[in-house]
Order: C-alpha cells, then structure tokens, then sequence
C-alpha cells in the first residue's frame, strides 16, 4: 500500500467513526505530531534507504488485506511508547541528579542540612564508578550530559561475565590498592532499557559478590515488570545492593497471551489481531510467538532500537510478507 | 549554512514545495514592505466604504481578529507606497484617494502599553483621569516623532516619487523653518523652546520618549518637568499638520492621517490600572477623534469588542457620535453579502490564496484560484454520492408511521438517491396525518416538485443521511470552503493551512506543481481539524474565553440533537435561535454575555423578524461557520430559526457553567408586567362588535 493509498483510507476510517467511538481521528491527530516531533528519530532507519514514518505506517498497514484488520492494527498503536532521545536524555539527568544522588546520601549517611553536605557528596562522589550492563546504555552520553569529569574507564559489563574476576574487578574498576583499600566503594549499574533483565542479573549477581564493602546501585533508565520484579528479590536479599529505577513500566502496559483481569479494553481485540496475523510474521531464530520475547507483549519502542519483548508486529521484517513499521537491529541472526 | 541554501533555492526562484505555503497565517503583519505589496490583496479597496481610510474624516476599521484590518492600514504607510512607486507596481489607491501623509502608532509594539507596568508618583491612587492625560502625552510625542520620520523619508531621494505624487515642497530649507515654527507653539508649554533645526526637533522629541520609557520601566524617576508640560490630546499632531502646511511643504488639500492600531489591547492596561475597568485610556483615543479638528483625521484599528462596551460607555462623555466625527468601517458586515449586493468575500478569497500560491513558488495560479484548488462546489447529492459506503437502507428509519410497502419503496429510492428518500420521509411524515398516501404515490416522489420545501431541507437531509449511514458529515469545495470561512480571512486561510498540511502528509515531498481540486477526503479532514482548531481556540481568547467554550459546546449539541431528531423536518433552520429583543435588553447578564460572543466571533447576529407580530422586534444567533464542522450541523441558515426563550439561554448558560446571577428577578418583575399589560390589552378587545 503507498502513502497516498493509506491516507485515503485513513481518511475513510475517520469520517465513519463519527462519534469517535474507535478514536481514529484523535489517534491519527496523535500519530501526526508524534510522527513530526519524535518517530524520526528512530536511529534504525534513519539512514539506508527505510522509508521516513509515514511510508514505513503505509507499507505497515498494507501488510493486511482486510479493512477491520488494518484498521486493528492501525489502533495498535494508541498503546505505542515511543522514548526519543529528549526522553532518553531527560531519564540520564534524572539518573544522576536524583537516584544516585539520593542513594550516596544514604550509605555515606549525609544529612542534607548540616553545613559540610555538598563536600561529603563531592567525596561520595568521586569514590564512585559508573559502569554500563550492555553498551546500549551510552555511558559517554550519560557522563556528557551530567557533566561528569576524568572518568576514564567506562566498564561495560555484557562479554565479561563469562571469566569474570573479582580480584581483577577491584583492582582494575574499583582502583583497590595493594593494601585493599578501594578508591572506588561505590559501583553504579546503568542500562538503559530492561526487559526481562536476564542480560542484567548476571551483572547484578556478580557485583553483589563483590562484598558488603562495596555497595551497588542498579539503575535502569526504563524497566518493565518481570525485570522489575527480579531486581526487587535481589535488592531484599543484600544490605549492600540498592536498586532504583528512573521509570518502571506497570503491568498495564503489556499484553499477556490469556486475559488478565483488569486489563485494557483494548487488549482482547489486540490479542486476537496478533494471533491472527502472527503467520504473516513467524519464523527465523529469534520466534518467540506473537507476543515476544519471553511473552512479554510489549509497546515500547526506545529511538535506539525496538525490545525483541515488544510485540514482534512491530519490528520483525519477513521477507515477501511483513514490514515492520520499527525494524528491529539485532545482534543475533534473524 | 541551512540559510544559506534556502537563500539560493529562492534566488533561483525554486519553491520549497514541502513547505506549507500556509504557515504563517499573519504574513501581512511580518514582512517587509517589498513582500507587502506582492501579498496585499487590493479587492477590498472597491469598497468605497474602505476607501474612507484613505479620505479625510475620522474612520474606526473594525473587524474581527483577522479580518484584514492592519494589512488594509499598512497601506497608509509612506515605505509601502514607496515600493508600489519605485517598483512600477500597480498603484493600488483610487487615484481621488491617493494623496495623503500619514503617522502611525501600533500600541502593542510602541511602548504605550507600559503605561500599566508604573503608578506615576504624585498622581494621587486611582486618579485615571492624570494617568490618562500623561498617556495622551506619550501618544502625542510619539505620533509626532513618527509623522517626523515620515516626512524625512518623503524628503529622501527614496521618497521623491511618492512626495512628487502627493505635491509635497520638498526644498531642503523648509524642514528647519518648520521645526521652528512648530516648537514655539503654545500646545508644547515650553518643552520644545530653544529648538532650531529639525535634527533638534526630531531629539528633542525622542529624549522626550526614552523618559517615559526609562521612568515606567523602573530605570528613573518621574521626571519632574513633565508635570508641567503635558500636552493636550490630539493638540500637537494637529499643530504640526497645521505647520506643515503653513510652512509650504504640505498642500493644503492634503490631508494628515494618523493610524492608532490595536485599540484593543487598551482594554487590557485599563484593566491594570483600573479595577472598575472604566476606559480610561480608550477614552484618550476618543477625545483625540471627537475633537472636531479638521487638521488631522484619524484612523483607529479595533477588534470589535473592544468598541462594543467602550462605545456605550464613552457615549456618556458625548466625545463622539458615530456618523458625525467618526466613520465606522466594519469589515465583517462590509463582507456580508445583501440581497441587492454580491459580497467581495469569494474574491477576497481568490486574490489571497493566488497570491500566497505564487509567493510559495506554483505557477498557473489561476484567477479563481478557490476553485482551481479545491474544485467546484459541491453538492448534498454529490457528496452523498461520493461517501455514502454503508448500506443506503439504512437511510429510511425503521420505525416508521406508515406501513412496510411504502418503506420498501423510499429504500428503492435511497438505492438511487439517499437525500430524495430522507425528504421523502418528512414528507409523509408532515402529510400523512392529513391524507392517506400511497405507494404509488410515494414512488413518484412529489416532494420533488416543492421546490422551496426541498431547498429549506435539503441540508437537514443531509446531515441526516451522513447521521443514519454512521458516517460524518463532509465538506469540500470551493463553496464549502469560502462559506464556512465566514467573511474571515483569517479563518480562510486556517483552512487552507489544515488541508494543505493534510495533503503533505499523503505525500513523501509536497506538491511540486500546484495541485488542481484536492481530493475531497483529504479536504474534508483538513477542514475538520481547522473546525476543531477553532473551537478550541476560543477558549484561549481573553475576557471569559473558556465561558464562550463551554457555552458553544452545549448549544452545538443542542442544534445537533434538534436537527437529527426533527425526523419531519419541520424546523430545518434550527442551527441557530431567536429572541425578542426586548427580552433580552431585560437581562443584562445574558444581554452582555450574548454581545460578548458576537464580538469574539463565536456567535453571529442579525435581525430577524419573526412569525407573530407579538414577539416583537427580534435579533436571531448563529454559531460562527468554521464552528459547523466541529458539531457536524450545516452553516446554511435557512428558514426559522428556533424559537427560544430567555429561560432557555440562562439554562444553556448555567449548564455550561457560565457564570452569572441567572434570569434577575428585575427582569422577571418585567416581563411579568409586560404579561399583565399584554393579557389586559386582549380582554379590551371589542369582542361585542
């Protein structure tokens, strides 16, 4: 379907929907500003001839061939969360400013009203190291954006968990001497997007072993149920590990396979479509069923790339049968 | 570097096509003088009511936002008409019009609005009648200075032409001999003593300025001497004309007109300063129009309401009589068409968009342009036509006071013409109380001969159509388009911003050749966004806006529930309402609030005379027509509009949380009283005879 193909019926859809009852014209007005203000900073298809948003809707569309579905699909995306990269830079801000400002207050026990605060947390501070769970975080972004100075080593932990070294750890990222005292007693685990948070824990779990004599911060920017839930029974379990997410997505946000009571009106209808159209989308390595990775059945979509645990009608290109309308960049083979 | 490359793009006269050509709506009131007179439309200059601006006498230019009030008073400016000139563009002044020097004032951009920013020290609180006579100061000095820099520029080799044109004596002498002339005179109190030269002229008088702008912007304090030489209202504009033309440089047949633009955001500081809102400095503007001096005429720029309630105020002070010192201009009555008068709006239209059109790059911009872009009108069969996709049964309603056959037969006519059938209903509807139809009768549809009771319908049965079908009402073509624009320019243009906006994003790059009658749906959705845009905004316009809102919202509905559920059609007209006026001039409340949502465009009146003597002279209500597709309700009036009582308007009032006192009990003691003396009038009929 092209661009003009689609407005036509786009347009048809909004005069006969003239209580507003399917919200199409409210969604497409939506879908307009947000396709001018954010969708284009999707990085994925930038560049190397993707079509810009509106085509990429249109060819998105025109995957299907019935109007009740293509209009389904169309109202998919009320539910869309899109993270530009304003949000991305506002949730690093916040990061810093907030959650781990707060958090050194309180291991280094600084009260903020007595007179010599802001020296005991520019100490606290520079006994800190600032570490990256996958390099999809940016930890040069971050230390950039906070102004964050002579932080030389950016330690990233995913493709170091294997042989892992404690003694090497501390000696290398947390700068201990030869008389074992730490420069570094405090160690920040930043991502920015976690899913499942199965990449994660095994960071988590090995920067915990480190000992109580350094204390650990988890920080995601953004984290979705079953990640949250995980790091939650891990913070429970160690004195010496605090975790403190910018923004925590509720449950609401997620469609599951079976209903859920409580759940969105929308999301019967919503479950049905992806099941119906999953054919047109299934196969290669990474099918994980319509609802994704994990069954997660999520909407999110950061402008650095699509979750492979948000609904795969999003972002799965199948050759001769689906465009997605945010093609997904993965590591492993599709 | 972007500025760069837009800067050749346009040098090599290439449009930027995936730009909308709509963008900036204002586009007369930012530009340069050169641009000004490519995007000034002259069509309204054929008004001679218009050409008054360019005439001597006192004219008030009113209209609503948008109207086109500043552009038609930018040509008074000199550099405008410099450019006509020394581009050899067409002149666009009648030629008995045409001499003339002018002086301008924009309150906003001048500095006069500061008069609210700092209580002048040793001006006792709240006395507004010495604040008003410092701010009749300022506005004197600053008109002065500009007429100063108006008549520079007409001695300037740039200025020769328009200065030859207009009879100026340009002898380089003349301008020192007149600002010696002009600074011993009595209206300056000495201010202007020692002045020699017109460079010391044109100083003095700016120094003058900065001290009042320094003082009301906490950089000084009062300046002393100012207490003792205020200047009279209008005086020294006037003496300096009368200089002008003493001193030879002025012919005497050539008038000085001086512009006061946006009159309205007076409103606004008297606000400031004045708790009881009284026009204090609406008050200066009218002493200098009521001063019954022919030596300088002026011209006053207003958005309505801000004439509305100050001219009844100022009435009091007897300053000025509408028709004797002042001439009012309303562009939006200028607009409306007359039964013995073809309205100039659809070539306003015409002339505005092809302008725009060729100032973004598209050739071939044809005459009627309208009409080129958005194709011919439409009509109520054409769009039925056009986007009726349901079943057109569902066009007949299923509960029926007649029997199956005859439904089964206006279902063959909805097959073949959905608006015939809907008529058809009301027709039996209306008649089959009163004689027995048949089947037969029906399928030869004779409602089709009554061509009047057909017209009056026909919008009603549209709307009905669209409504039965579940489908919302469309709007496209250049009739649509230059109706609902309703004699606004501004609202035209809003329009044509939303479709054009809708048309790019159908497109990966805009249009590059202009595009000939835009598809209907994508007009319709424009149009439906530029109808949402302007409900909305009303509740962003000052002086109750969100009241405005909320009220307009319940009467849309109201109209919209009437309309669809008068399955007989026997009140097609019901899209707007009417009132005695006597009942109303009875509530001020409601009278005030009315008055407001006329002023502010969200209401339109006229006078309406209705069925039954008894009612007496009546006023009737339209919602503004950009506002129809918002509530999917035609803009048509036609026929009688609803018959409402004052009651009413209070219960639409107070549901939609407008906030007053409700139906005084004045106003009923009133009416009660009327309802006595009317009641005792009939019992002294002479029944016996």
């Amino acid at each position: 379907m092209t661009r003009v193909e689609f407005r036509e019926v786009l347009q048809r859809w909004c005069l006969e929907d003239p209580k507003g009852t399917d919200g199409i014209e409210e969604l497409k007005r939506d879908l307009e500003y947000l396709e001018q203000e954010l969708f284009h900073e999707y990085e994925v298809t930038e560049h190397g001839g993707h079509a810009n948003f509106g085509t990429r809707l249109a060819y998105w569309i025109g995957n299907l061939n019935n109007d009740p579905d293509r209009k389904g699909l169309y109202r998919l995306l009320s539910h869309l969360f899109f993270i530009g990269r304003a949000e991305q830079k506002a949730a690093y801000r916040t990061a810093y400013s907030k959650h781990i400002m707060q958090w050194l207050m309180r291991v280094a026990n600084i009260n903020p009203f007595q007179g010599n605060a802001n020296q005991l947390l520019e100490f606290e501070l520079a006994a800190t190291r600032y570490t990256e769970v996958t390099d999809s975080f940016g930890i040069r972004a971050f230390c950039t954006t906070n102004l964050i100075q002579t932080e030389a080593l950016r330690y990233k932990w995913e493709g170091n968990t294997t042989n892992w070294d404690a003694a090497t750890f501390r000696r290398e990222v947390l700068d201990e001497d030869n008389n074992g005292n730490l420069r570094r007693r405090n160690l920040v685990l930043l991502e920015d997007f976690v899913g499942s948070g199965s990449q994660m824990l095994d960071a988590v779990d090995l920067a915990v072993s480190l000992g109580p004599d350094v204390n650990v911060l988890l920080c995601p920017l953004f984290i979705c149920p079953e990640g949250d839930r995980e790091a939650r029974i891990r913070s429970n379990a160690a004195n010496h590990f605090s975790y403190s997410p910018v923004m925590q997505f509720d449950e609401r946000f997620f469609i599951s396979p079976t209903a859920v009571a409580g759940e969105h009106p929308d999301f019967p209808r919503i479950r049905r479509l992806l099941e119906k159209i999953h054919p047109l989308i299934e196969g290669g390595p990474q099918e994980y069923g319509p609802f994704g990775y994990r069954q997660t059945g999520g909407f999110i979509v950061p402008y650095t790339n699509c979750p492979d645990n948000s609904v795969p009608a999003i972002h799965k290109r199948r050759e001769n049968s689906w465009q997605p309308l945010f093609l997904r960049s993965s590591r492993l083979p599709v | 570097m972007a500025a760069t490359i837009l800067e050749k793009l346009s040098v090599a006269g290439m449009k930027q096509n995936s730009l909308n050509p709509f963008n900036s709506l204002y586009r007369t009131e930012s530009i340069s003088a050169s641009e000004f007179v490519s995007l000034f439309s002259p069509v309204l200059l054929k008004e001679s009511l218009v050409q008054r601006l360019f005439e001597p006498g006192n004219v008030v230019l009113c209209g609503l936002q948008g109207s086109g009030k500043s552009a038609l008073l930018n040509l008074l400016e000199p550099q405008v008409l410099i450019e006509y000139l020394n581009n050899d563009r067409e002149w666009p002044l009648p030629q008995h019009c045409s001499r003339f020097v002018s002086a301008s004032i924009t309150l906003r951009s001048s500095g006069a609005l500061l008069f609210g920013q700092r209580a002048i020290e040793g001006v006792p609180e709240g006395n507004e009648r010495v604040i008003g006579l410092y701010f009749a100061d300022f506005l004197n000095y600053w008109i002065v200075s500009d007429l100063l820099e108006k008549i520079e520029l007409l001695f300037s080799s740039n200025g020769e032409l328009l200065a030859s044109k207009i009879g100026l004596n340009t002898h380089s002498t003349l301008l020192d001999k007149f600002a010696v002339r002009l600074a011993v005179d009595a209206c300056w109190h000495g201010a202007l003593d020692g002045v020699s030269t017109f460079e010391r002229l044109k100083n003095v008088i700016e120094v003058r300025i900065r001290k009042y702008e320094n003082f009301l912007n906490y950089n000084s304090d009062f300046p002393e001497e100012f207490s003792r030489t205020k200047t009279g209202a209008g005086e020294p504009i006037a003496v300096a004309a009368d200089c002008l033309r003493n001193v030879g440089i002025l012919p005497g047949d050539v008038p000085v007109l001086v512009t006061i633009d946006q009159f309205e955001d007076l409103m606004d500081l008297e606000q400031d300063i004045s708790e009881s809102r009284r026009p204090v400095f609406r008050r200066v503007i009218w002493k200098m129009l009521g001063n019954r001096d022919d030596r300088v005429s002026y011209r006053v720029g207003a958005r309505l309401y801000s004439l509305d309630k100050g001219i009844h105020s100022l009435r009091g002070s007897a300053t000025v009589e509408e028709m004797r010192e002042v001439n009012v201009v309303n562009l939006d009555d200028l607009l409306q068409g007359r039964e013995n008068r073809v309205s100039l709006f659809p070539e306003f239209c015409d002339d505005v968009l092809r302008r725009r059109l060729l100032e973004a790059g598209y050739s071939n911009v044809a005459k009627r342009a309208v009409r080129q872009l958005f194709g011919p009108r439409a009509t109520p069969e054409m769009k039925v036509e056009k986007f009726i996709t349901k079943s057109r049964a569902n066009v007949v309603s299923r509960t029926v006071p007649f029997d199956r056959e005859i439904r089964d037969v206006l279902i063959d006519i909805a097959k073949r013409d959905p608006i015939s059938a809907k008529l058809g209903e009301a027709w039996i509807r209306q008649n089959s109380e009163k004689q027995e139809i048949s089947a037969g009768e029906v399928a030869e549809e004779p409602w089709a001969s009554r061509q009047w009771w057909k017209k009056e319908r026909k919008q009603q049965a549209l709307l009905q159509v669209f409504s039965s079908c579940g489908q919302k009402m469309v709007w496209y073509g250049s009739g649509d388009i230059v109706n609902l624009a309703g004699r606004n320019i501004l609202t035209f243009l809003s329009m044509c911003q939303f479709v054009w906006a809708e048309l790019l994003r159908s497109l990966d790059d805009g249009p590059l050749n202009l595009p000939n009658d835009i598809n209907p749906l994508t007009q319709t959705l424009g149009i439906n966004s530029a109808s949402d845009y302007w409900f909305r905004k009303i509740k962003a316009e000052p002086k109750g806006g969100d009241d405005r809102n909320r009220f307009i919202n319940e009467l849309g509905n109201f109209f919209r529930e009437q309309l669809i559920h008068d399955r007989n059609m026997s009140y097609p007209g019901n899209n707007g309402f009417t009132l005695p006026l006597r009942s109303v001039e009875d509530e001020p409340a409601i009278d005030d609030f009315l008055s407001d949502c006329v002023a502010f465009g969200v209401l339109e009146s006229r006078s309406h005379t209705p069925k039954s003597r008894s009612r007496g002279q009546s006023e009737k209500w339209y919602l503004s027509p950009i506002l129809s597709p918002h509530f999917q309700i035609p803009a048509a009036h036609t026929k009688e509009p609803y018959y409402a009582k004052i009651g009413e308007i209070s219960a639409w009032m107070e549901k939609s949380g407008v906030v007053t006192s409700g139906i005084s009990v004045e106003a009923k003691t009133i009416h009660r009283a009327r309802q006595e003396r009317r009641d005792t009038d009939q019992l002294q009929f002479p029944f016996e005879e």
